[in-house]
């Protein structure tokens, strides 16, 4: 398939629709032939497509807004299940009835609802013959022994469910590219099914989204559904129920407990303010559940006690989520509604317009804020009297320069009464030094970044003292402070060791090489190496000559350039000792004879004129 | 000759020369040292952030509720000189004696110009390595609304010039983009952002959390909603198209009869295929298919726009002024006079 969507881009089909739906088919093949007298057989082949039914395979759901268990504001979002198989969808029929001559109708058979608090029994865990509405037989295999369902009442199928000419409408395919995480999602081939609903979520109320399986049942839905003429109406109330009954309970439940919200009076269910019905007219009908403060279920309340009479219906849930539309207003409306300003502004109580209630008064007056971002804060000064002061935080209206420094000096704080002013009415203004103050006390809430800090002044100063003493020492030993000079040795060693290692030590000369090359090796190095190979072959040399390079002229030996660093100072010296020794013995012998014979007066005469007699008779003349 | 004693030492002219000697010999090392390799990292990171706010109490960066009310933005500009004695104050516990404060003194501006560099570092996004340069004017913004606890990680993006279209994008390396050196959350409900320069436009958008559908509702009205209409063969919306369409560019949103909050779907499909500039019906089938229904339905992360309104891209939409609020209205001289306690 050719790459069709970009990065960034997605692109909507509205349908996957399978060859074959879930079930089981026949392929009968037969053949008949023209020829006279031919016979045939029919073959028929069983084949059977599977496809979940009860229970959807984890991996099969890539993500739902909102997400599980989350709170946040929904209120304009619709809820929405992004399926991994594009097909699933359509992969069984809703109403066999729809298909007609086989042929799949496109009618999907999930449908994502979203109810809120008392509108459905969620059912965890049933066998599946507890997962449909009693009487609803589907034929076939079965994908797994228990599932999840809901009951509800014919009043919610009717005011929330999809109606059947909008289920087609909120399903779609999406198709995007793999290589996009963001819309991907780490699916395998970048074709995904999206279920949305109808239903918008309310604020303050508990949800939980249902992807419900219609297989069977697909007539319950409504064929249309009224349109609301009165659009305000839709708000009223967030819950599908509010008849008298309900009401009175609900009314005794709030009274009785602390529960402030709708839901949480549904969720606390101590007291029953209403008869309860025998049940006995419904045996199938499982016992309420009580699924732990759950979204959706009425503990103590069954959905039949809510709207006794009404049609109740279960439907198999193939996967559901819960939670919690929070305030109504979307992202949109509050970042058009915010109040925008610099910081040194302050709203001022709105005016009072004609035929509407004042607002009430304040309880206290409004900060005395100037333009230039400070504020006027009540204060009590050192000597105990209540005052009032100007203060300003580092967030100002203005933009504002900087301490520059004087003189190569910049200007530096040691106390935060130094950074107190006087502003131009006579009242303090302490807004530097509280920035001291606090700057002060926080690095006293890290010891160890001060302890840092101080290690490398104190480092940095003691080397740069201990410079500066050096180079002091010699006038301090001109002035006589002798006793000083006790740490001299150690003084003049450092003052050598801080010379010696200026400039990265260039005074040490080359750095030695991690490795010293090797000695010469006698017969090894230093030798033709074609003789070398003569000798190891027990060949004529000028045959191997003639052999390597006929009629050439040797050039060189091969050599081993070979270096030896002073491995080791103390036996060199030793070793200096006894080969220097003969050198020394001659030149004692030679300082010997020249002194005895001139003790002996036989220096000049006699003697062969030698170099510097000449010297000497040059200087004479 | 007499006795010399350690106090002799000590106290000669000499002795105390090689001292003060010392603070200036300090410094000068400090100061051949390349911005970066003077502080400990540690020290440095720290400094840094302080700089940056962290840890400073809110009641100290904004002194009364009035000046940041419920559902408000305000911007400001960082004042270089409060931060700077925040940091002298940090700066100042180490120190004890004279010489502690004449060797502090020394090193100030060195410290004050590593801490310049360090700043940019502290919130490094995508392999930016700012590299050492003269500390810029820091504006920001500190924001209190039920957008900030209800979004998590909202995007903040400020340019330094228009950058075109407002819902257009721009790369992480736009180098019209100003660096936001801290994004924080002080409260659920306040976020502070504070800005590398001052940018002329700011965007702040909600976050990305894969496709929403969605309707808008008109604020004020319970009830009241619409879509805005898109044109399916190009995806493009109806009021941006050129020249505008007969008719409507968003349709009103239909509801159940006596339902709860529960969308009409047939009837918003058929609103939507009777203007007929959505191409509805030119595209698969006749009438709003599913995927023409999502279409219609799209919701992208709104962005909000702070900047020049003249420079607006989006015909009718309210934009909200950042430009106005930046005007200064007292020069700093006169407020450095009014801070030294001068009177005009």
């Amino acid at each position: 398939m050719a790459q069709r969507v970009a990065p960034g881009q997605f692109v909507l089909h509205s349908s996957a629709v399978p060859d074959l739906t879930a079930g089981t088919y026949v392929v009968h093949a037969d053949q008949s032939f023209t020829a006279p007298d031919a016979t045939s057989s029919t073959l028929d082949s069983y084949i059977e497509v599977t496809g979940p039914r009860y229970k959807l395979p984890p991996d099969q759901v890539l993500s739902t807004f909102p997400p599980n268990k989350s709170q946040g504001s929904f209120s304009s979002r619709l809820p929405q299940i992004v399926l991994k198989r594009r097909t699933l969808p359509w992969e069984r029929e809703a109403d066999p009835a729809l298909a007609v001559g086989g042929v799949p109708s496109g009618v999907p058979w999930l449908a994502l609802v979203v109810l809120a608090d008392g509108e459905c029994e969620f059912l965890n865990a049933k066998p599946i013959a507890q997962c449909v509405t009693p009487g609803v037989v589907l034929a076939g295999r079965n994908d797994t022994p228990v599932g999840d369902a809901i009951v509800v009442t014919e009043t919610v199928v009717r005011k929330v469910f999809p109606t059947k000419e909008e289920l087609r409408l909120l399903v779609h395919v999406r198709e995007v590219d793999l290589t996009d995480t963001d819309l991907a999602m780490g699916d395998d081939d970048g074709w995904l099914a999206v279920v949305l609903s109808n239903r918008l979520p309310q604020q303050n109320v508990r949800y939980r989204a249902c992807l419900i399986s219609l297989e069977g049942q697909y007539n319950v839905l409504l064929d249309q559904a009224e349109v609301e003429p009165n659009p305000p109406a839709a708000f009223e109330n967030p819950f599908v129920y509010d008849n008298p009954l309900f009401g009175i309970g609900l009314r005794e439940i709030k009274e009785n407990t602390r529960s402030t919200t709708v839901a949480d009076g549904w969720s606390v269910g101590v007291t029953r303010g209403y008869d309860t019905r025998a049940r006995n007219d419904r045996p199938w009908l499982p016992p309420p559940v009580d699924s732990g403060g759950g979204t959706g279920a009425i503990h103590d309340v069954d959905v039949d006690d809510i709207d006794p009479g009404d049609p109740l219906y279960t439907f198999p849930v193939l996967a559901n989520w819960q939670f919690t539309c929070t305030d109504g207003a979307d992202f949109q409306q509050l970042m058009l509604q915010l109040d925008v300003g610099m910081l040194d502004t302050v709203r001022l109580p709105p005016a009072g317009r004609v035929g509407r209630k004042p607002a009430p008064p304040r309880t206290r007056p409004l900060p005395e804020v100037t333009e230039t971002g400070h504020i006027s804060l009540s204060h009590v000064n050192r000597a105990g009297e209540a005052d009032s002061v100007w203060y300003r935080g580092p967030l100002v209206p203005h933009p504002g320069g900087r301490q520059e420094p004087l003189f190569g000096v910049l200007p530096l704080l040691h106390s935060s009464d130094q950074a107190r002013r006087i502003g131009p009415d006579g009242r303090e203004n302490l807004s530097f030094a509280a920035a001291f103050e606090i700057g002060r006390l926080l690095a006293l809430g890290e010891p160890s970044v001060v302890a840092a800090f101080l290690n490398w002044r104190k480092e940095g100063f003691e080397q740069a003292r201990r410079t500066a003493l050096v180079g002091t020492d010699g006038q301090l030993s001109l002035e006589e402070v002798r006793d000083i000079m006790s740490g001299f040795a150690a003084r003049i060693t450092s003052r050598i060791l801080f010379e010696l290692g200026r400039d990265g030590g260039i005074r040490f000369g080359d750095i030695r090489p991690p490795v010293d090359g090797g000695c010469p090796i006698d017969g090894l190095d230093n030798v033709d190496p074609v003789e070398l190979i003569a000798i190891g072959f027990g060949l004529p040399i000028d045959t191997v000559r003639e052999l390597i390079a006929p009629g050439v002229d040797r050039p060189g030996l091969g050599e081993t350039p070979a270096t030896r660093g002073p491995s080791d100072l103390v036996n060199l010296a030793g070793r200096t000792d006894v080969e220097f020794g003969h050198l020394r013995n001659t030149a004692l012998d030679t300082v010997t004879t020249l002194a005895t014979n001139a003790l002996g007066g036989s220096a000049v005469p006699g003697g062969a004129p030698d170099a510097l007699d000449e010297l000497l008779s040059e200087g004479h003349r | 000759m007499a006795p010399v004693t350690r106090n002799t030492y000590l106290n000669n002219p000499l002795m105390l020369r090689a001292t003060s000697e010392a603070v200036t010999l300090d410094r000068d090392s400090n100061a051949n040292k390349p911005v970066g390799d003077r502080l400990p990292g540690k020290v440095k990171t720290w400094l840094a952030r302080l700089r940056l706010l962290e840890g400073v109490p809110f009641a100290h960066l904004v002194p009364d509720a009035e000046l940041l009310p419920l559902e408000s933005i305000r911007f400001f500009y960082l004042d270089r000189e409060w931060t700077d004695a925040l940091v002298q104050g940090a700066l100042s516990v180490s120190t004890v004696t004279t010489l502690d404060r004449q060797h502090l003194q020394a090193l100030h501006l060195q410290i004050r110009e590593e801490i310049d560099a360090e700043e940019r570092r502290v919130r490094l996004v995508g392999g930016d390595d700012p590299a050492p340069a003269a500390a810029e004017t820091i504006s920001g913004f500190l924001l209190r609304s039920r957008a900030v606890s209800g979004w998590p990680a909202l995007h903040v993006r400020a340019y330094d010039r228009e950058i075109g279209r407002d819902d257009a994008d721009a790369p992480q390396a736009y180098p019209p983009r100003v660096r936001v050196l801290r994004l924080e959350r002080l409260a659920p409900a306040v976020l502070l952002c504070l800005f590398d320069g001052v940018p002329r436009l700011v965007h702040i958008e909600e976050p990305r959390q894969g496709i929403q559908f969605g309707i808008d509702f008109t604020p004020g009205e319970i009830g009241v909603a619409t879509i805005p209409l898109r044109d399916v063969l190009t995806a493009t919306r109806l009021d941006d198209v050129e020249p505008p369409p007969a008719g409507i560019t968003a349709a009103r949103v239909p509801f159940r009869r006596n339902a709860p909050g529960v969308i009409h779907v047939r009837e918003l499909a058929n609103r939507i295929a009777n203007q007929q500039a959505t191409n509805v019906d030119a595209f698969e089938a006749a009438g709003v298919q599913s995927a023409e229904f999502a279409m219609q339905m799209l919701q992208f992360p709104y962005r909000q726009v702070f900047g020049d309104p003249a420079q607006s891209t989006r015909p009718g939409a309210r934009t909200l002024t950042y430009d106005d609020v930046f005007h200064p209205t007292v020069s700093m001289a006169q407020l450095r006079r009014w801070e030294a306690g001068e009177r005009e």
